[in-house]
């Protein structure tokens, strides 16, 4: 009987805003059990289909210490102007260092992927 | 959608010629000013004491040299047996460990010291492997079966240098 009813154009003829403004979605909400539908869920084979690692890759941190709370207390547990220019003085010398590792490097043509970055108990 | 490019953490990585350097220079500087004040004070005392007039240039040459060759033994070596680090190589944030990477043996580290004299006899050329070396390792480093690595996160700090940066108030248009 049903393989005879053509859904698609039935479904086509109703008007599904209508519809929806008929249903009571509190009153809906409120027949629903909660805890009993969330007892039927495996949440921790839920959990599993999650991609944590994808998800914090999307996450741009730079952007979230800069716009939030977080970057306030992240500067507060730090202790300002000694660390600032610690920070700085570090990064100008690494700085250097690539620039000679780049050069020493092109010199002798050397495959970068070949160079090991660290001690094999830092990079393995 | 913006490509993020995170900076890298190099904590562990190895240490390259410039870092290096001025983590040295930091140390000798430090070392000598505490080997001239010390000598100073202690002359003073003696003369005040004793009523001389000893100086700096009344004992013979060989004993200086002697004095602040044992004192710079201690002080580089006694720091990397201690730590792995010497003032300088905390200030710029290095760290010596084994060529594996595990903490450096006490013994290996204050044998280090009188190795890295063995790079200044060579006339530097001891030093070439920090620059040229694929582990970046100067004579004192194979001969102590050492490596320098950075022992500070650049990633954080990117962090913290974010944190300090004043907000940007974001204007309606």
């Amino acid at each position: 009987m049903l393989n005879l009813v053509d859904i698609d154009s039935m479904l086509e003829h109703i008007d599904v805003n209508k519809l929806l403004d008929r249903i009571d979605v509190d009153t809906l909400l409120d027949r629903i059990d909660i805890d009993r539908l969330l007892g039927r869920v495996d949440i921790d084979a839920l959990v599993g289909r999650v991609d944590v690692g994808a998800m914090v890759a999307k996450v741009d941190i730079e952007e979230l210490v800069e716009r939030t709370e977080l970057g306030a207390i992240i500067a507060d547990s730090t202790s300002g102007v000694a660390q600032r220019v610690l920070d700085s003085l570090r990064a100008q010398a690494v700085g250097l260092d690539q620039v000679s590792n780049a050069i020493v490097g092109r010199l002798l043509r050397r495959d970068r992927n070949a160079t090991p970055a660290g001690p094999p108990r830092f990079v393995a | 959608m913006k490509e993020l490019e995170p900076e890298p953490s190099r904590l562990g990585a190895y240490a390259g010629p410039a870092t290096r350097a001025a983590a040295y220079f930091v140390d000798m500087a430090i070392s000598l000013g505490v080997f001239a004040l010390v000598i100073g004070v202690t002359l003073f005392l003696l003369n005040l004491t004793l009523q001389t007039d000893l100086s700096q240039s009344s004992g013979p040459g060989w004993l200086w040299t002697t004095l602040l060759l044992l004192w710079e033994w201690l002080y580089f070596g006694g720091s990397w047996g201690a730590s792995g680090k010497t003032a300088g190589m905390a200030l710029m944030g290095l760290r010596v460990v084994a060529r594996d990477g595990a903490p450096l043996d006490p013994w290996r580290g204050i044998l280090r010291a009188p190795y890295l004299l063995a790079s200044f006899f060579t006339f530097g050329l001891g030093f070439v492997g920090i620059v040229i070396g694929r582990e970046h390792r100067a004579l004192q480093d194979v001969l102590a079966g050492s490596a320098v690595v950075y022992d500070w996160d650049a990633r954080t700090a990117r962090l913290r240098f974010l944190a300090r940066r004043p907000r940007t108030v974001p204007t309606s248009s």
